[in-house]
């Protein structure tokens, strides 16, 4: 596994040159304490050139959990991050992803984090890592709760074409807003 | 640096100092105070040592690691935290304010938690009632060991109160019996008891090493049979309690054995664990080693019988003596009042046994089974 430092770019190639099919899997521990739950959200943007959605439907989170190519998939939504191990995930085959999606960008959200007035370092054991699926090799993984402590919201990485190959770019950047304005810079038209 | 709640960071790049002052004011406008306190605990997040509870009947841990600075103030409490000096198996120091009365904190008017070091201030979190709702006992903040020591500004906390937070980290509440356990023990004269079983004249080169600190170690060839004695006085304090010795072993075949000098755990001389527990009635009990090399690793203990907790003037000594009259003497020094479970070394063997002061005292043996991780099935 490689420890990221922000804006730092792996070759997946070089890396993890078997990578075919990617796990992105966000876990939390469930609160101990009295007061509203902690729920994390994993989302997946899915890039044109222009950095943009093509259309609302390659924009892959909680409400809309498949595209249309079948090459992104989340698997459900958590609410509180009971249970063990990764407690959201989304699934990539890279094959099949659009010749004209050129970047994925992975998000972590936290639901209502203003109105719950709620941050990474109140979480516990907070992350979100890049796994090869069919070796579980952990590629990448970001400590949410340690290193993102006041952040609400955080583009994690992107995986994007480069001569044929794909790279991942470890982002690890904290974003001012929730869910909602994180998809609208992404261009999709939030109601 | 303004400090909000959730914020974490490491302490090192706050300042060089390893010691910080932590002052907690929380101003309350319902009726009753807020008690503010600090405690330590263990990778299980559990309470297992509970001298490390400094508040106003314990206003130092045992090491004086954590003092409780200045006279009491209502809703006020100022700590010294030396964090280098905290033994290495308590991974989070906590920060609670609790409320003694009716309400909860969405009734505080406002507080603060300042750190500094050395006269720097080097964060400050404000905190209003409006930030909290039905919570009567918080975590303010907590230092805690990743890599080196980390800080959290915590801010969240249990509408059951202390007994809620306590219950989460293993503790019970402390009422007003169990504090007059924190008063000075009567002094009545302490009978003394003669010396253990005559130890052989040690040979003119044989070794006699005392261990007072916890951490330290000492080496014993092996020469087996290995003798472990315990020596304690009855206390007039709690007349009744025995002192019983015991050990969880591990040896290297992957066997795992319990032996105490009570019930029928007395071990094998001949077969696994070639360790052997004689129960002299209660005093001075002994525990023999035949087969030293066969032993993984092994945790000495000793606890109290009939009474409910360590008495501070039993005295306890163990002492560890191989064939040759080399010895090892570990001292009880700080006995918790509140504890039936001392964990008194642990011991492992590569060609000789090397012995490591613990005194770490458990509510019982499964708790430090726990820590210990041996991971015996209790039933």
């Amino acid at each position: 596994m490689i420890s990221l430092s922000k804006g730092g770019n792996i070759s997946l190639e070089k890396e993890d040159p078997s990578l075919e099919n990617v796990h992105v899997g966000l876990g939390w521990d469930a609160r101990v304490t009295d007061g509203a739950d902690f729920d994390l959200d994993a989302s997946c943007f899915m890039l044109g050139p222009n950095g943009k959605v093509r259309s609302d439907a390659d924009f892959i989170f909680y409400n809309q959990l498949k595209d249309q190519a079948g090459s992104v998939e989340h698997t459900g939504d958590n609410l509180t991050g009971d249970g063990e191990g990764d407690d959201e995930v989304i699934y990539v085959h890279l094959g099949k992803v659009p010749q004209d999606v050129k970047t994925l960008a992975f998000t972590v959200t936290i639901h209502k984090a203003d109105e719950r007035r709620q941050n990474f370092g109140m979480v516990s054991s907070a992350y979100i890592r890049l796994v090869n699926k069919d070796t579980n090799k952990e590629i990448a993984r970001y400590d949410l709760t340690e290193d993102a402590s006041t952040n609400t919201a955080m583009i994690f990485g992107e995986l994007y074409r480069h001569n044929n190959a794909w790279k991942f770019k470890a982002v690890g950047q904290g974003y001012d807003g929730g869910l909602g304005p994180l998809a609208r810079n992404y261009g999709v038209n939030v109601g | 640096m303004d400090l909000l709640r959730g914020h974490r960071g490491k302490i090192s790049a706050l300042t060089t100092s390893q010691v910080i002052e932590v002052e907690i004011l929380c101003r309350y406008k319902g009726k009753g105070e807020v008690d503010i306190s600090c405690f330590c605990v263990d990778s299980d997040n559990k309470l297992s040592d509970d001298r490390y509870f400094v508040f106003y009947n314990q206003p130092k841990s045992p090491l004086g690691e954590i003092v409780k600075l200045g006279a009491q103030e209502a809703n006020k409490e100022r700590f010294r935290v030396e964090l280098n000096r905290l033994p290495e198996f308590l991974k989070h120091v906590i920060f609670v304010a609790s409320i003694d009365g009716e309400g909860d904190m969405s009734f505080l008017d406002s507080g603060y938690v300042l750190l500094t070091a050395n006269g720097q201030e080097l964060g400050r979190y404000v905190f209003k009632g409006k930030d909290f709702r039905q919570e009567k006992a918080l975590i303010i903040i907590e230092f805690y060991r990743k890599d080196e020591w980390r800080f959290s500004v915590v801010g969240q906390g249990f509408n059951g109160g202390l007994s809620a937070l306590l219950k989460y980290y293993g503790g019970e509440e402390e009422t007003d019996t169990s504090a007059s356990a924190h008063e000075p023990t009567p002094k009545t004269t302490a009978v003394p008891v003669p010396a253990p079983t005559p130890a052989p004249t040690p040979a003119s080169t044989s070794t006699a090493t005392t261990l007072s600190q916890n951490g330290q170690t000492a080496s014993l060839k092996g020469v087996a049979p290995v003798n472990i004695a315990l020596t304690y006085r009855r206390s007039p304090s709690v007349p009744k309690a025995e002192l019983r010795l015991g050990c969880m072993v591990e040896l290297k075949d992957g066997q795992k054995f319990m032996l105490q000098t009570l019930g029928s755990h007395l071990g094998h001389k001949d077969s696994a664990p070639y360790i052997t527990a004689q129960q002299n009635s209660g005093q001075f009990d002994e525990l023999t080693i035949y087969k030293p090399e066969q032993i993984k690793r092994l945790l000495l203990f000793t606890f109290v019988y009939l009474a409910p907790n360590f008495a501070k003037d039993f005295g306890a000594v163990v002492i560890l003596k191989d064939k040759n009259g080399n010895s090892v003497r570990v001292p009880l020094l700080a006995p918790s009042p509140s504890q039936k479970f001392c964990a008194v070394a642990t011991i492992d063997f590569d060609n000789k046994l090397n012995i490591k002061r613990e005194e770490c005292y458990f509510t019982n043996h499964q708790f430090a089974d726990q820590h210990y991780k041996f991971n015996f099935n209790w039933v």
